[in-house]
Formats: C-alpha cells, sequence, structure tokens
C-alpha cells in the first residue's frame, strides 16, 4: 500500500482518498477506519455540566430517560442536549441504529440478543450493558445489518 | 399514558369505527338489493319499537366493537409489555368487545354449543397468530445473532 501526502494549493480543504483498481477487504478495511478516524466528536455534557467531546466510535448507546438523553460509553454515562430523534438524523446510518422508541445504539457494540418465553427482546452490549429491543425494530435492525 | 398514545387511540377508534360502519351499511345494502331483507335473531328486534331501530344499533355497536379492537392496536406498541402481555391484554379486549356485541346482537349466549365453538376457534386461531409471531421473533434474533457472531469473528480476525 502507498502512502502519500499532497500540499497543493489546488486542494482548498483536506481531502483524503483511498484508491484502489478493485473493492478488496483492504481498501474497505482502509476507508472504513479513516472514514471513522474522520468522524466529528458528539459534544456531551458531565455532571458538572462541563463539555465532553465524545468519539463517535465510543458511543454505546444513546437513550432518553426522564425526558434527557444520555450517552454511554464504556466508561461514563452523559448528558446529551440534542433529542434522540435529531441524533438520530446526524449520527451515520450505517452505525447506529434504533431498538425503542427512547434508544439508539452502536451497531459495532451490540453482543448479541435473547428472547424470553415471554416474547422480550434483550439486548447485550458492550461494558456490560444490557437493555430491551422493541418487536418492530427488529426489522430495522436486521437491515442495518445487511441482512 | 401521554397524549400521542391517547391521539392513536382516538384517530384509530374512529378510523375503525367509520370502515366497520361503511362495511356494513354497504353488506346491508347488497343485501336488500337481493330483496333477502335484513334478519335478526330472535328476541332481538323486539327489543326495540322498530326494526330500523334495531338495525341501526347493531350498526354502532359493530362499529364500536371494530373501532375498540382498533384502538387496542396501541397496546402491541406499548414497548414495556412483554409479547405475551400485549397479547393477552389484546386478547382479553377482543373477546370482552365481540362477545358482548355477539351476545346482545346474535343471541350467542341462547346458543351455548356456538358460543363454546366460536370461543374456541377464536382462541385456538389467536394462539396460532401468537405462536406464529413467536417463532418469527425468535427466528429474526437468531439471524441478528449469527450475522454479529461474523462481525465480531472478523473483527478479531484483523
Amino acid at each position: 500500500m502507498k502512502l502519500r501526502l499532497i500540499i497543493d494549493n489546488r486542494f482548498p480543504e483536506l481531502q483524503v482518498h483511498v484508491c484502489n483498481s478493485v473493492q478488496d477487504e483492504e481498501t474497505k478495511r482502509c476507508y472504513e477506519a479513516l472514514k471513522s478516524m474522520l468522524e466529528e466528536d458528539i459534544v456531551a455534557f458531565d455532571e458538572d455540566d462541563e463539555r465532553i467531546p465524545v468519539h463517535v466510535s465510543d458511543v454505546i448507546r444513546i437513550y432518553a430517560a426522564n425526558k434527557q438523553v444520555y450517552l454511554s460509553t464504556a466508561e461514563n454515562t452523559y448528558r446529551l442536549r440534542e433529542r434522540l430523534y435529531e441524533l438520530e438524523e446526524i449520527l451515520p446510518a450505517n452505525r447506529f441504529v434504533r431498538i425503542s422508541n427512547s434508544e439508539l445504539v452502536n451497531i459495532k457494540k451490540i453482543k448479541k440478543l435473547d428472547t424470553s418465553l415471554a416474547g422480550t427482546i434483550h439486548m447485550y452490549l458492550a461494558a456490560d450493558i444490557d437493555t430491551y429491543v422493541s418487536r418492530r425494530n427488529v426489522s430495522k435492525i436486521k437491515k442495518a445489518l445487511g441482512l | 399514558m401521554n397524549e400521542s398514545t391517547g391521539k392513536k387511540i382516538l384517530s384509530r377508534f374512529t378510523r375503525g369505527f367509520c370502515y366497520a360502519l361503511a362495511i356494513n351499511v354497504l353488506i346491508f345494502f347488497i343485501i336488500s338489493l337481493t330483496g333477502g331483507g335484513v334478519q335478526f335473531v330472535p328476541g332481538y328486534a323486539e327489543k326495540f319499537s322498530s326494526r330500523e331501530a334495531a338495525l341501526l344499533t347493531e350498526l354502532i355497536l359493530i362499529g364500536v366493537a371494530s373501532g375498540s379492537l382498533s384502538a387496542g392496536t396501541v397496546i402491541m406498541e406499548l414497548e414495556r409489555l412483554s409479547l405475551l402481555v400485549q397479547s393477552l391484554i389484546y386478547y382479553v379486549i377482543c373477546a370482552a368487545v365481540w362477545g358482548g356485541v355477539g351476545c346482545f346482537c346474535w343471541g350467542m349466549s341462547q346458543y351455548p354449543v356456538a358460543f363454546v365453538t366460536i370461543s374456541i376457534s377464536y382462541t385456538a386461531s389467536y394462539a396460532i397468530c401468537w405462536i406464529i409471531q413467536y417463532r418469527l421473533t425468535r427466528k429474526n434474533v437468531r439471524e441478528i445473532n449469527e450475522k454479529l457472531a461474523s462481525m465480531n469473528d472478523e473483527d478479531d480476525d484483523r
């Protein structure tokens, strides 16, 4: 793989191109890694109302509770000022999926799903977080996973 | 119950009521065109001063029952309830509403065999629908887990 740095005034803004003659696994991986790296941080707030930038790839889930929206990472839970539907529009659709009226999860952080005898769908996420999936969102999860 | 759930219930009830009313008026109209005339079970029409009043009441009750069933579908969207609880509540609503209308308008309570047969077939078909829904959910979850496992394997390989 060749890596080049071009500094030229033909480029008014930073551009990153991944080029190859075929779209193989390595190209895809490289593109995804760069894309993830260039994704903007989400501005969250801790309990002292201090701004905390959280990288999209660190987010496990974003959920609404008690009329507030929260974001969970492996280390902490922060408060967000945006509403859930606004975040759903902003966040990359290939990375986040809505699992219920009050929750979005990072697809990469889903460990597994489980069904109880009563028909409740349980979702296990990274950092030992578990939550519930509403049945009508199962098709959205399948679609997000390319099924 | 929040405002949007209340609106949903009202809107679904209204639509269910109107559709049922329109369909039944059409059916009665077709029956009257064929010269058959609307028939009532013995004892029902006698409760009213005229056959028109009996027919109107039956139409309204069918509309109310259909509207209730339609509004009841909101239960299936309450995420904090499991599929089993949702289905049981909806089953009870359906059975109570149609049982009530059936007994009042079609004299179901006067015909125990018919009442039992209808109740059993309704319960059986409802149970079959529930099992299909449950198995479908399990199948979807299995497919998702398989995909997640393959994705995790790919990540491990990198």
